[in-house]
C-alpha cells in the first residue's frame, strides 16, 4: 500500500543574524496509512520543524528551501496558500505541546471547535439554524469522543475553566473535528502530569483505531514511542539518524546516538547500574561542516566520519546514518 | 461584577475628590491675582463698595473657613455662583459640557478608527516601509504640540484652501434649538441635514487635533500587542486548523491584541480632557475647556473648582470603565 505521507529531501532553513540555520537538512519521512510513527529527538533536533514544514506553518525568518512533500498523492509544496488551507485542519491536523497556550484564551471552546467545522465540513447544512444545530451536535460529539463529561454545558466555557488534562483533550477534539487522515501530535504529553499522560496517549491510540487515521507522535520520550508507535524515526541535529520498526530499533539500535539515548533511560531491570548520559552538547547548526553530525559526541568515531554520511540500509525496513554499518554486518 | 465591588469602587471616589478639591482650592488661593480687582478693572468705586463686593463673594473670610464652606455646599450639590457670570456654576458648566463631550467623543472615534487598522497593518507588515512610516508618524503625533498642529490645520484647510471653517461649532445661519446638546445628533433629530453637514465640518479640525496624540499612542500599543499575540501558540494552532487568514488575524489575534489597546484608550480618554483646554481655545470651541481657561484668567474660583472636580470624577469613572471593559474582553479576569 502506498504511503499516506512521503517526504523526500526536505530542507528547511532559518535566516538568523548569526547566519543560516538548516534546522531540517535532507529529511525523508514516510507515514503509512493507519500507522503510528514516532519521531524522537532532543530539543532542536528538527522534529517539530519537519512537521511544521509539512503543514506549511514555517514562518519567517524560516523557509522550506528544498524537498518534496507528497500527501495522498499530492505535492503539498506546489499548492497555493488557499489550497493548503483546505488541507490543514481537514486532512492533516496538528496538536501542540501545551494546550493552555494553543487554545485561544478569549474564545469559548464552542467557538474554537465549530470554526474548524465551519471551515472544512462540507456535509453540514449550508445555512441557518440547521447548520448551527449540526455544528453544535458535532462539537458535542467530538467532546464526547475525547471523554469530556457533560459536553453540552461545557461548550460555553473558556479554556482557562478546564484542567490541564481536559484542555489537552479539547485540543485533540478540535484537531480531530474534521476527521483528518493524519494527526501530527507534537509532544502531546510533555506539559502533563504522569497519570494524565497515559490517559491522553491511550485516547490518541484508541481514536486512531476508531477513525483509521495515521498518527505522527513527536516526543523526546522513548518510553512513549515503545508503547504506542509502530515505527520510529530518530532525529539528531536536523537529520534522521535511524528509522525502523519500534521494537527492533529499541532492541537493536544501529546508530550510536540511538544507543546513547537508550542507555540514558533509567530502567527497572537495570537497577543499581548508573544511568549513562550522552557526553557533550548538540552541535551548533550554524556553519556545520558536512560530516557526521554526531561526530563530536560519538564514542566510536573515526577519521572517515568527517566525510558526509548518507543513510544506509540496516536490515529489514531499517535505515541508519552510520558508516560503521558497512563494517559490522547486521 | 457584584454590587459590592461597584459600591467599593464608587467609595474610592470620596478620598480622590477630597484630595483634588483641597489641592485645587489651595492652588487657586496661592495664585497671584485678586478676583475682586479683576472684576473692578478700571472702574472707579469706593473702598466701601469694594469691601461689599468682597463680602458678597465670601472672599472676606479666612481661607480655611472658605474651604469648609465650599466643601459643605458642594456636598449639597451647590458649587456656588460664578463670579463672572453671576449665575450658579452648575448651570454654566452644564451649558458648556455637551460641546466638550461631543468633541472628545468624536476625537476618540477618530483615534480608534485610524489607530487600530494602522497598528494591525504595521504589525503584519513588520519592518516594511509602511511600518517605518507609521513609526515616524506616531512619533510626530505624540510630539507635535496641539496648539501648533491646530493652527497649522487652520492655516491649511481654512485659510489657504477654504475647505473647512476656521473656528466655532456651527455657522450662525445653521443654528438650531438644541435637544441633547450634541449638535451632530440634534441636527439629525431635527432633520436639518445642511446644519448637520455644517456642524460636521466644524468638528473635523478640532477633533483631528485633539485625537492626534491619542491616535499615535493607540497605534503603537496596537502594533506592539498585535506582534506579541501573533507569536502565540494559539495563532499557530488557528493556522493549523486551516482557517482563513482574515479569521486568524481578526478573530484570534486581534481580539486578544485589543485588550491592552482598549485599556489604554479608556485611560487616555481622560487625557483628552486636558487637551480640550488647548484645542478649544485654538478653535474657539464653546466647551468646558475654554471656559476653564477663561475662568482661570478671571480668577473665577468657584467655576474652576467645580470644573476640576468634574474632571476628577470623569477621570475616575473612565478608569473604572476601563476595568470593566478589560474583564469583558479578557474572560480570564474577574473583577
Amino acid at each position: 500500500m502506498s504511503a499516506l505521507l512521503e517526504v523526500r529531501g526536505l530542507r528547511t532553513v532559518f535566516h538568523t543574524r548569526a547566519g543560516e540555520v538548516w534546522a531540517v537538512d535532507g529529511v525523508d519521512v514516510e507515514v503509512r496509512r493507519g500507522e503510528c510513527l514516532g519521531i524522537v529527538g532532543e530539543s532542536g533536533s528538527g522534529k517539530s520543524v519537519t512537521f511544521a514544514s509539512v503543514m506549511g506553518l514555517v514562518r519567517s525568518p524560516g523557509r522550506v528551501a528544498e524537498g518534496q512533500i507528497l500527501f495522498d498523492g499530492r505535492d503539498l509544496r506546489a499548492l497555493t496558500p488557499r489550497e493548503m488551507r483546505a488541507v490543514r485542519g481537514k486532512e492533516i491536523a496538528m496538536t501542540m505541546q501545551d494546550a493552555l497556550t494553543a487554545l485561544n484564551p478569549a474564545l469559548t471552546v464552542a467557538e474554537q471547535i465549530s470554526e474548524a467545522l465551519e471551515a472544512h465540513d462540507e456535509t453540514l447544512p449550508t445555512r441557518g439554524r440547521a447548520r448551527r444545530a449540526a455544528i453544535r451536535a458535532k462539537s458535542v460529539e467530538m467532546l464526547g469522543l475525547v471523554g469530556i463529561p457533560s459536553a453540552e454545558s461545557r461548550l460555553r466555557q473558556y479554556p482557562h475553566e478546564f484542567s490541564g488534562g481536559m484542555r489537552q483533550r479539547i485540543m485533540i477534539a478540535i484537531a480531530l473535528a474534521c476527521r483528518p487522515k493524519l494527526l501530527i501530535a507534537d509532544e502531546p504529553t510533555t506539559a502533563l502530569d504522569v497519570t494524565i499522560q497515559a490517559q491522553v496517549l491511550e485516547l490518541i491510540t484508541e481514536i486512531r483505531g476508531r477513525l483509521g487515521m495515521s498518527v505522527v507522535l513527536i516526543t523526546h520520550d522513548l518510553g512513549v514511542v515503545a508503547e504506542h508507535c509502530d515505527r520510529v524515526m530518530v532525529m539528531y541535529a536536523g537529520q534522521v539518524v535511524e528509522s525502523g520498526p519500534t521494537a527492533e530499533v529499541i532492541a537493536h539500535p544501529r546508530h550510536p546516538y540511538t544507543r546513547g539515548l537508550l542507555a540514558s533511560i533509567p530502567r527497572p531491570g537495570l537497577r543499581g547500574q548508573p544511568i549513562r548520559p550522552i557526553e557533550g552538547q548538540v552541535p551548533d547548526l550554524i556553519g556545520m561542516p558536512p560530516q557526521c553530525r554526531f561526530y563530536s559526541r560519538c564514542p566510536v568515531r573515526r577519521e572517515a566520519c568527517l566525510a558526509p554520511v548518507a543513510m544506509r540500509a540496516a536490515g529489514e525496513g531499517r535505515m541508519a546514518r552510520c558508516i560503521l554499518l558497512d563494517e559490522v554486518p547486521a | 461584577m457584584s454590587l459590592g465591588k461597584l459600591i467599593e469602587r464608587l467609595l474610592q471616589l470620596v478620598p480622590v475628590l477630597l484630595g483634588v478639591s483641597l489641592i485645587v482650592f489651595v492652588m487657586m488661593a496661592l495664585t497671584p491675582g485678586d478676583p475682586v480687582q479683576i472684576m473692578i478693572g478700571d472702574q472707579n468705586i469706593t473702598p466701601e463698595q469694594e469691601a461689599e463686593l468682597r463680602r458678597g463673594l465670601g472672599l472676606d473670610r479666612p481661607i480655611v473657613e472658605r474651604f469648609f464652606v465650599f466643601l459643605g455646599n458642594a456636598l449639597q450639590g451647590d458649587f456656588g455662583q460664578s463670579f463672572y457670570h453671576r449665575r450658579p456654576v452648575a448651570d454654566v458648566i452644564s451649558e458648556r459640557l455637551p460641546a466638550t463631550i461631543e468633541l472628545s467623543l468624536v476625537a476618540l472615534i477618530v483615534a480608534l478608527v485610524t489607530a487600530i487598522p494602522l497598528g494591525v497593518l504595521a504589525a503584519i507588515r513588520k519592518n516594511s516601509i509602511f511600518d517605518k512610516l507609521a513609526t515616524v508618524g506616531s512619533l510626530l503625533g505624540v510630539s507635535l504640540p496641539g496648539f501648533w498642529f491646530g493652527i497649522l490645520l487652520i492655516m491649511l484647510f481654512a485659510v489657504q484652501w477654504h475647505i473647512l471653517p476656521v473656528s466655532g461649532r456651527i455657522g450662525y445661519s445653521s443654528e438650531i434649538e438644541t435637544i441633547t446638546g450634541f449638535l451632530l445628533i440634534d441636527t439629525l433629530l431635527r432633520g436639518n441635514l445642511p446644519a448637520f453637514w455644517d456642524a460636521f465640518k466644524h468638528i473635523i479640525l478640532p477633533a483631528v487635533t485633539l485625537g492626534l496624540p491619542m491616535t499615535a499612542i493607540l497605534m503603537r500599543v496596537t502594533r506592539t500587542s498585535m506582534l506579541e499575540v501573533l507569536r502565540q501558540d494559539y495563532v499557530t494552532f488557528a493556522d493549523a486548523k486551516g482557517l482563513s487568514r482574515r479569521r486568524v488575524l481578526f478573530r484570534h489575534a486581534l481580539k486578544n491584541a485589543l485588550i491592552p489597546t482598549v485599556s489604554v484608550a479608556a485611560i487616555e480618554t481622560g487625557s483628552l480632557l486636558g487637551g480640550n483646554m488647548i484645542v478649544e481655545t485654538v478653535f474657539g470651541w464653546p466647551g468646558l475647556g475654554r471656559l476653564v481657561v477663561e475662568s482661570i484668567f478671571l480668577r473665577n474660583y468657584p467655576l474652576v473648582q467645580a470644573a476640576v472636580l468634574l474632571y476628577a470624577v470623569i477621570y475616575v469613572l473612565l478608569n473604572f470603565f476601563a476595568d470593566i471593559l478589560y474583564t469583558v474582553l479578557n474572560p480570564r479576569v474577574k473583577l
